[in-house]
């Protein structure tokens, strides 16, 4: 790298250089000049000097292509796509990858050669570009670490084990640390035959839709017949629903994205479990699960299909945007993709933006209103808009009475809804079903094929919407022209006596549940605002959106609230809009596509997963054998309607409920950190007795990780494969490659003979080979040979990506030429052969190799800019303002969207019993899953608590960016000055925080310690009052800020990790669950904005 | 100078004879002591440069600029008054003095740049100021008058000690050359601070001009106490009228520059009114963190005090003595008043919490380290001071202090 | 510092090969889809236009080449790549920062910490927050402030040594070698945009305990690593410079000169930061510095900086 002769300057004297001379020549005039410099203005001679000659050349490299690696940054959940800088191997500078449409907008041409890319650099936000401090962490840990035996959990005395040995005693089990016997992964490895197990499947189901109690508990002596020889694999045979001792060994993960999901569900399918949780709920969990509800569709005669997924705003096409509990500067997906998008239409004036937050974040600096809303009363907000709308009739009519696929195809919408559909009251007057057209005798139900087996029929009965004032049958999904319905959009009337509503007049009722005054006093706003946002909202045709995000989502009433505002975003039909709200859309890299060259189920062993999982979610509870055992309420909460419920899975780990669990592999998660109420986890890692083995794959111990028996550090982002996806407000289809782009700084292990980093692959790789799983190791990977190596997984999965979506290979990318396989190689020569080999990589895909490379130096496939949109001409296009829009998402969602849920109304609250509502409503915040109101402010706890991420910060991952230390040392409680005056508080004071289920105001580490929640206060008049923020981030107890022991050695803790506070701990307990935060019941969402707290004086 | 020392009388017979202690090695001792003490201090700075100091980007000069300062005024105010009274005004009697004077001066100056030289990022660089100066820098100049002032002085001191007759007229020569380059000395070490048009408390006109009066001030407050501690002959009315004198026109040099202090301070409060950070500047010395240095140290002890007992008791030795002392030393106080409290007023609001670091925080206040690293540089001025008080020939020989 | 002659025919092979990369080649027919698409459809050119500042014509495609629309990022970096190929005489650099679109993300001055190796308590480019008002009436600012490069520097005649000086480019950078660390020149600028490099280093303090965690000199390598400051090397050992000087930002020259905008442009996800030559009448900044709402800072002190404020 560095020249020696580089690094001495070369003697001054050598020679006068021209600078010299000028110099010179000016000290002639020097003592005149030298007194008048005594007189102030001298300052303004202006000398121009020619550079300096000291000192060598030094040859800038990090432009040249063959030292740039393109990847994926994983600061952030966001992803965008980098380009990182090596000198000598070392990553030195991080860029972002001009090709990934989040870091430039537009992106480049994906077909730009790479040669001519080096000195194209996208954006991308401070920890992005502080990411190499991430990797080059000095606590990172460099051997398997073992909790010392005889210390408890979490007394941070560690031993170094080997991998191997590590590895043996997580599957065998045994005396491990001195405490009695450990249960192995071995032993809940029960089940291993995949007829039995698919059999099983069949009769649980068959005891499930049992509704009598008496037949169902005669199905299960059946079942216990049938399954005799296997009775010992169950977890309890007189529960045979809760399935076999697999599911008894839990797999959750914070942070996961494709390609190490495939990996892993590789693996866990080949163990047997079906405890495989991820930390939706703890992220935007309702955004998710409403999403999923819907975009259910009716399939087959039953609600079904409906994914795990959300909508954003197409925010640089939009000339208004209202963000929602939503910080795109500071946050969200992401600052580098949304606010280039924000700030050049704001310059330009071509846009404005409103923010709903009761915090003045740094977007609503750039706001033209900001309505700093009562937290919890984001429905209420959208209701009244939603009234406004409705009563002004500013609502996109055409768009909400196309009432299936063909009347939204002539009119040239993608999506329409339920908005003209009849529905049914009950006897309480209560919206219900749909109302059928057999019921009313307007048309018969009809056979039709099932879409999962053609042979199969089921009866369809059609839906019923009035067309001028006359009922009508209505096909969803019918395309033709003839089959259009364009239903009457406001209907409260009877028919055949049957009291019914169309869908939009429920919505309408329920936005005037309350008048626009009352309206505006529950949310704490201004009544003229929010009619005047309401008519800005709706001046902009299809062009404006409200995006929402943790804000809205994250209550217990979170489901609704974003009900409310996708229902509010329905009445301008703005869905798959340019402007309006899109989706993600993602190239598929797993080989499930015709035609793509590697399938990735390849080889899969392992039984048909099956039974409850230990969060108890896509199970109807008063199906549940369990319902016969304990009734209403559930000792715990069930999650018909969502999954991955991250705050679920360790206290029912505690409570052994629905059943105890062996153990438990946590992945990049640290609930203990990152949950409200996290602190209540600590009791559960704490306990052996409750959780017997509690292994962490983690390169830190962290806050969670510290009570792990095993930590078995990780590859971090630099090194490692990884398919980052895309996110909902990306037009664009793309997939970014995350791929090592530095030598690990893990030692490499063996697994299968093969040497690889000590990593999550080895980690599985190595009990998959103890265990003979199956799914791993020589031949295991079926036609395509083996899977010893990671390298042989994730490298077809660039193939496919590299092939494609057409089956006829059409869609492949080009080959790289030669120039571009020169770069690619001499980029990757510092990387050990265990990461890199260039030979063994071309076998792994071989004549794909052209095109791997060419996917790779590029970091993933990315659809050009111009294709993102299309223009649609439409003959029926609309005479009015909402219509004449065309231009739509090239991706779009496409399909029914469920303004009203049939299938959200058939769930029963398993606390109550009672029936959830199936469309947009308000619901009072703050209340516990017996929808019983939790209200402490009482007891002196009168402020309320929200918190939001700062742009220098992410939960566990940046405390050790110390270049973002600088930006931001500690965070700070934020509090309106009247609410310090009252109290008698002053800035800079420091306050504790505390709650009525944390009194004392500190998180317990059940190690001896306690970290107090007591930080600095900030006044300010950014804030609204009554409520109280903090950052994200700060207030670490671990992850390198403490001391720990490892084989005796202490290693001292650095103390600018810890500064600063974290209030999670003060987060309401929800008083049913005990050891729980609040939850959205029907979400999953883990609440971080209900909680009342006190704040004193420290 | 190594001659002069070897043929001089005192070191021929001070070698002959037995170890005499003498009041002034009270020099060495303190010297010493002060050498051991802020040993740590100055190991420091040379192992670590100034990243041990609380010195700041914001606030990039302190304590040991401000010393600096003061041992210029000092010893250059010193030098233009004596040379004033002795050469311009022909107040002849004071020749007894005049090594003593020279011999002060000498090891100020010493001191003084060697302490500047440490406060330097690259002290080793020292000469590229002599090889490639800018002379549109202040600091230039600062750095080659001094030097020749060093030079000056000790060809001075050197023809002073060998004392002959032709020496006498190159020194009165020399005299005439100290005193241009004395003034200027002064006027650039203002200037460096008054071309700072960014920092408008230094951005004054009359910013030298207040240096200089402050200076002469202080320096005939030293010249007095140099007589009332080296006088020859206690017992002569000449010594009694030369304390009065002196006594006198060091009262009229602190009141002027009271008097010139307050102008100027007015006047900049008034234009401040219109420069918020002016204002601020001033607001902080007169009433901030550093309003004690102020007001108890230079105004009370180092102006107030002197001015009294120097009026009310012009003839008493031993009083006038005490005031000088004090003026001499406390106005250390008016440079780190000048220097400091105009750097912790930030160039743009908000800067210090923008990037958060100790070395980038606008708050300043000399640490330990500092302070020892000053106590060593002062023990060694001391220990010189103290040889060279034992072993020099500063005493007069008796037949020119009858001549006087 | 590279060849005149090679930095223009290395930029000018660049900008031929990256616009046929854009029209030509497999390229040409997405290109010129694009083309097509935006000319006859109006939300795309919204999205255009968002995405480039629109030039005098109302389209940026003049300015950026026949390429279609770019990014601001992209349209800055051609124009810089066609300034190199004048003499440095008769360029000028300016930078424009739009406070307007500034949202205070701090990527800037992380980039330029990265990209410098800067050290603790060296800062090129911080940004100063401001906050005022009374709820709910609140506003805020974020005002990034690298070294404005003034005409009329007055960091420049107060270095004793000559160590900091305009060079041909019109940027006021340092030699490291030559200074001698007085600091006059930090108290001399308006800006406080000088600092004093202490001789830290970030991992300074951290542990060391080999194969069992990665300790200070496995995590070290990337603030040792060469910075690339006035195309120079400096490995962080011992007291050599930069440790001991005066530091400043130099309008990334290391990067300029070799045709890639400064490390704070490039990554402004606000594209809040804009920089180019003043001189070219076509490019970016030429237009925003004759912009109505311009102002610079201190601009009573009269150092004339080529940093310029879009209020
Ligand atoms: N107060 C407050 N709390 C919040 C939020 C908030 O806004 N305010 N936001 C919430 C949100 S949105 C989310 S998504 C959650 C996230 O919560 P989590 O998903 O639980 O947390 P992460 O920070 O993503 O993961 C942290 C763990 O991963 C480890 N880790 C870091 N890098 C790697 C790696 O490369 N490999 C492996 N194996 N492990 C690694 C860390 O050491 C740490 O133990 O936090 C939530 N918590
Ligand atoms: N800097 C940074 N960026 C990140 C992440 C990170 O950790 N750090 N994480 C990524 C992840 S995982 C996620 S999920 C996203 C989250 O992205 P966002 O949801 O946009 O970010 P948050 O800060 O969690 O919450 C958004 C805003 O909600 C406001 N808020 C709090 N309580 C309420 C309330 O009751 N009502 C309303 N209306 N608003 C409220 C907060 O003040 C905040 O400004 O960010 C991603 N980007
Ligand atoms: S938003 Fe920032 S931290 Fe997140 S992925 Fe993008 S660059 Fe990385
Ligand atoms: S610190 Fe260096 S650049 Fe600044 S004035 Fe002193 S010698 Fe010159
Ligand atoms: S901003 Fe300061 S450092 Fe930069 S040129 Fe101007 S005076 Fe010099
Ligand atoms: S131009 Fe370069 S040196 Fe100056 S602030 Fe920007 S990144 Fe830093
Ligand atoms: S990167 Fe751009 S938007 Fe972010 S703080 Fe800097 S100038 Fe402002
Ligand atoms: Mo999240």
């Amino acid at each position: 790298m560095v020249n020696e002769s580089n690094k001495e300057s070369q003697p001054a004297g050598c020679g006068l250089s021209r600078r010299d001379f000028v110099k010179f020549s000016t000290i002639a005039g020097g003592t005149t000049a030298a007194f008048l410099g005594g007189l102030p203005g001298f300052s303004q001679l202006v000398k121009l000097r020619a550079q300096s000659n000291e000192g060598s050349n030094f040859d800038y490299t990090l432009l040249d292509p063959t030292n740039q690696l393109y990847s994926v940054c994983l600061q952030c959940n966001t992803g965008c796509g980098i380009k990182v800088k090596l000198l000598d191997g070392v990553a030195a500078k991080i860029e972002g990858n001009p090709f990934h449409p989040m870091t430039m907008y537009p992106h480049i041409p994906y077909e730009t050669p790479v040669s001519e890319l080096g000195t194209v650099e996208g954006a991308i936000c401070p920890k992005g570009q502080a990411g190499i401090q991430s990797v080059y962490d000095p606590y990172r840990l460099a051997s398997v670490l073992k909790r010392k035996p005889g210390t408890r959990r979490g007394a941070n005395e560690w031993e170094t084990i080997s991998f191997e040995q590590a590895i043996e005693e997580v599957v065998e089990g045994g005396d491990l640390f001195g405490e009695g016997p450990v249960p192995g992964l071995r032993e809940s490895y029960a089940l291993t035959d995949k007829a039995v197990s698919t059999e099983m499947i069949a009769a649980i189901k068959a005891i499930q839709a049992e509704k009598d109690a008496d037949a169902k508990l005669a199905l299960v002596e059946d079942f216990k017949e049938t399954f005799a020889d296997y009775l010992d694999a169950m977890i309890d045979p007189e529960l045979p629903d809760l399935g076999s001792r697999n599911n008894q060994f839990v797999f959750a993960w914070g942070r996961l994205k494709n390609a190490r999901k495939d990996f892993i569900s590789r693996f866990l399918s080949a163990y047997g479990t079906t405890n495989a949780h991820g930390h939706t709920t703890v992220c935007q969990g309702s955004l998710y699960f409403t999403g999923k509800a819907m975009s259910e569709q009716y399939i087959d005669g039953k609600w079904t299909g409906g994914s795990k997924f959300y909508w954003q705003g197409d925010i640089g096409n939009s000339e208004f945007v209202l963000l929602v509990g939503a910080s795109p500067f500071e946050a969200n997906y992401g600052p580098p993709l949304r606010t280039p998008r924000i700030t050049t239409n704001l310059a330009n004036g071509t846009a404005r933006i409103a923010v709903v937050d009761p915090r003045f974040s740094k977007t609503a600096s750039k706001a033209w209103k900001w309505l700093p809303g009562k937290p919890g009363t984001e429905a209420a907000l959208a209701l009244a808009m939603i009234q406004w709308i409705i009563d002004n009739e500013r609502y996109d009519g055409l768009y909400l009475s196309a009432a299936n696929a063909a009347a939204a195809n002539a009119i040239g919408e993608p999506t329409w809804t339920e908005a003209s559909w009849l529905v049914k009251l009950d006897e309480d007057g209560v919206p219900g079903n749909f109302l059928r057209a057999s019921e009313i005798g307007l048309r018969e139900k009809e056979e039709r094929p099932l879409s999962t087996d053609p042979e199969k029929t089921y009866e369809f009965d059609y839906f019923v919407a009035l067309v001028d004032g006359e009922p009508v049958a209505v096909d969803p999904y019918a395309s033709e022209a003839a089959d259009a319905v364009r239903g009457d959009l406001l209907v409260d009337t009877k028919i055949e006596g049957i009291p019914v509503k169309s869908g939009l007049q429920i919505i309408s009722d329920s936005a005037h549940e309350y008048t626009m005054q009352e309206w505006a006093d529950l949310c704490g706003l201004q009544l003229d605002d929010i009619i005047e946002v309401a008519a800005e909202f709706t001046s902009h045709g299809k062009r404006a959106v409200a995006d929402i995000h943790r804000g809205v989502s994250q209550h217990t009433n979170g489901f609704y609230n974003v009900l409310a505002w996708y229902t509010l975003n329905a009445l301008i039909g703005n869905y798959d809009y340019a402007g309006g709200l899109i989706k993600a859309s993602t190239y598929k890299a797993d080989g499930s596509k015709a035609g793509q060259p590697f399938n990735l189920k390849e080889g899969r062993t392992g039984i048909s997963l099956f039974g409850t999982s230990i969060i108890r979610h896509g199970e109807k509870y008063e199906n549940h054998t369990l319902f016969l055992r304990d009734g209403y309420p559930a000792p715990r909460q069930w999650y018909y309607l969502a999954s991955d419920v991250y705050q679920e899975i360790i206290p029912s780990i505690g409570d052994a409920y629905p059943y105890p669990v062996k153990a438990l592999m946590l992945y990049m998660g640290s609930p203990v950190y990152s949950l409200p109420a996290g602190h209540t986890n600590i009791e559960t890692l704490s306990d052996p007795a409750k959780l017997p083995l509690f292994i962490a794959i983690d390169p830190f111990i962290g806050e969670t990780s510290m009570y792990a028996d095993y930590i078995f550090p990780d590859t971090m982002y630099l090194e490692r494969w990884e398919f980052h996806g895309s996110h909902p407000s990306v037009s664009f289809k793309i997939e970014a490659v995350r791929n090592p782009v530095i030598a690990p700084m893990v030692p490499d292990v063996t697994v299968f003979g093969q040497q690889t980093p000590l990593s999550l692959e080895a980690v599985l790789m190595g009990i998959a080979e103890r265990l003979e799983l199956g799914s791993f190791g020589e031949g295991a990977f079926g036609s395509y040979g083996d899977l010893v190596h990671p390298d042989e997984f994730y490298l077809k999965m660039v193939a496919n990506l590299a092939f494609g979506e057409k089956e006829d290979g059409s869609g492949a990318v080009p080959d790289a030429d030669e120039e571009e396989i020169r770069i690619f190689l001499e980029g990757h020569r510092h990387l050990p052969d265990s990461v890199f080999n260039a030979e063994r990589w071309q076998a792994i895909v071989s004549d794909l190799w052209p095109k791997v490379v060419y996917v790779m130096n590029r970091g993933g496939r990315f659809e050009s800019f111009s294709k993102g949109y299309t223009q649609r001409i439409f003959p029926e296009q609309s005479a009015n303002y909402f219509g004449v829009d065309t231009v739509q998402a090239s991706h779009p969602f496409g399909t029914m969207l469920n303004l009203y849920q049939e299938k959200t109304y058939g769930t029963r609250s398993p606390m109550t019993g009672q029936r959830l509502t199936g469309y947009a409503r308000y619901f009072p915040a703050g209340r516990s899953v017996l929808d019983e109101a939790v209200d402490d402010s009482a007891d002196g706890y009168d402020l309320n608590l929200i918190t939001y991420k700062v742009i220098s910060q992410t939960k566990s991952r940046t405390a050790s960016n110390y270049w973002l230390l600088a930006v931001l040392p500690e965070n700070t409680l934020e509090m309106h000055p009247d609410d310090a005056e009252v109290r008698g508080l002053q800035d800079g004071d420091m306050v504790r925080v505390s709650s009525a289920s944390n009194t004392a105001g500190e998180w317990d580490l059940a190690n001896g310690t306690t970290v107090p929640m007591v930080g600095k206060l900030r006044t300010t008049q950014g804030i609204r009052p009554g409520v109280v923020a903090f950052g994200l981030g700060f207030g670490h107890w671990s992850y390198g800020g403490v001391d720990f022991t490892i084989d005796g050695t202490t290693i001292p803790g650095d103390a600018r990790r810890v500064r600063g506070f974290h209030a999670n701990a003060a987060m309401r307990v929800d008083p049913y669950l005990g050891n729980t935060t609040l939850v959205d019941p029907v979400g999953g969402s883990a609440v971080f904005y209900d909680t009342m707290v006190k704040i004193e004086k420290a | 100078m190594a001659q002069a020392v070897a043929t001089s009388d005192s070191m021929a017979s001070g070698s002959s004879r037995n170890f005499k202690l003498r009041w002034t090695d009270i020099f060495i001792v303190l010297g010493i002591i002060m050498l051991i003490v802020g040993a740590s201090g100055m190991a420091q700075r040379l192992t670590q440069g100034l990243a041990p100091t609380n010195i700041t980007s914001y606030v990039p000069w302190g304590l040991w600029v401000g010393f600096y300062d003061y041992l210029v005024w000092l010893e250059v105010g010193s030098l233009l008054v004596f040379i004033t009274l002795f050469y311009l005004i022909g107040f002849t009697k004071l020749k007894p003095i005049k090594p003593f004077v020279l011999f002060t001066g000498f090891t100020v100056v010493l001191m003084a740049l060697i302490i500047v030289l440490l406060d330097l990022g690259h002290p080793e660089r020292f000469w590229h100021v002599l090889l490639y100066p800018d002379f549109s820098s202040m600091i230039t100049w600062m750095v080659w008058l001094h030097s020749a002032y060093l030079l000056l002085l000790t060809v001075e001191l050197v023809l002073v000690l060998s004392g002959t007759e032709r020496s006498e007229s190159i020194l009165k020569l020399l005299a005439y050359f100290s005193l241009p380059m004395g003034l200027a000395l002064i006027i650039v070490s203002g200037s460096i601070f008054g071309v700072i048009a960014t920092r408008p408390l230094w951005n004054t006109a009359s910013l030298p001009l207040m240096f200089l009066i402050s200076s002469l001030a202080a320096g005939s407050g030293l010249l007095t106490l140099l007589v009332v501690l080296f006088w020859p002959d206690k017992q002569s009315p000449d010594y009694r009228q030369i304390i009065q004198r002196l006594a006198r026109l060091t009262s009229v040099l602190l009141a002027g520059g009271v008097f010139a202090a307050g102008v100027i301070g007015f006047t900049m409060l008034y234009q401040g009114s219109g420069n918020p950070i002016r204002a601020e500047g001033i607001n902080l010395i007169l009433s901030g963190p550093y309003a004690w240095s102020f007001w108890i140290i230079h105004i009370l002890l180092g102006v107030l005090v002197p001015l009294i007992v120097m009026i009310v008791m012009p003839r008493n030795p031993l009083l006038v003595g005490i005031a000088a002392f004090l003026s001499t030393v406390t106005f250390v106080a008016v440079t780190l008043n000048v220097v400091i409290p105009v750097l912790v007023t930030p160039d743009l609001e908000g800067l210090a919490t923008a990037f958060v670091d100790s070395k980038l925080d606008v708050n300043y206040v000399p640490n330990l380290m500092e302070w020892l690293m000053l106590a060593f540089i002062f023990g060694l001025g001391s220990l010189i001071y103290g040889l060279g008080l034992r072993f020099l020939p500063l005493q007069p020989r008796n037949e020119e202090v009858n001549h006087g | 510092m590279k060849d005149q002659n090679e930095v223009e025919q290395a930029s000018d092979v660049t900008r031929r090969n990256f616009l046929k990369g854009l029209m030509g080649g497999a390229g040409a027919a997405a290109a010129v889809a694009a083309f097509e698409t935006l000319a006859d459809n109006p939300a795309i050119l919204l999205a255009q236009d968002a995405a480039t500042e629109p030039a005098s014509s109302g389209s940026v495609l003049s300015s950026a080449g026949e390429g279609g629309p770019v990014d601001v990022l992209e349209r800055m970096r051609l124009e810089l790549q066609r300034a190199l190929q004048k003499s440095s005489l008769d360029r000028r650099w300016v930078m424009v920062i739009d406070l307007r679109k500034c949202v205070g993300c701090h990527a800037c001055t992380i980039s330029c910490v990265a990209e410098n190796k800067l050290p603790p308590g060296v800062v090129y480019r911080p940004v100063i927050e401001e906050e005022w008002g009374i709820y709910p009436n609140v506003g805020r600012r974020f005002v990034p402030r690298p070294c404005m490069q003034c005409e009329n520097p007055p960091c420049v005649p107060v270095c004793p040594v000559g160590a900091t000086y305009t060079n041909e480019e019109g940027i006021v950078e340092m030699n490291y070698e030559r200074c001698i660390g007085c600091r006059y020149c930090i108290t001399a600028c308006p800006y406080g945009a000088r600092v004093a490099d202490f001789g830290f280093t970030y991992n300074q303090d951290m542990p060391e305990a080999d194969g069992l965690i990665l300790g200070q000199a496995g995590a070290d390598d990337y603030e040792r690593v060469a910075n690339f400051e006035y195309g120079k090397s400096y490995e962080r050992e011992g007291r050599g410079s930069p440790v001991g000087n005066a530091r400043k930002c130099h309008f990334c020259q290391h990067r300029v000169l070799e045709g890639a905008l400064p490390a704070c442009v490039t990554t402004c996800i606000g594209r809040a930061t804009l920089f180019g030559d003043a001189n070219d009448p076509d490019s970016l900044v030429a237009e925003m510095i004759a912009r109505p709402n311009v102002m610079r800072l201190r601009e009573e002190l009269g150092t004339e900086p080529r940093v310029y404020y879009l209020t």
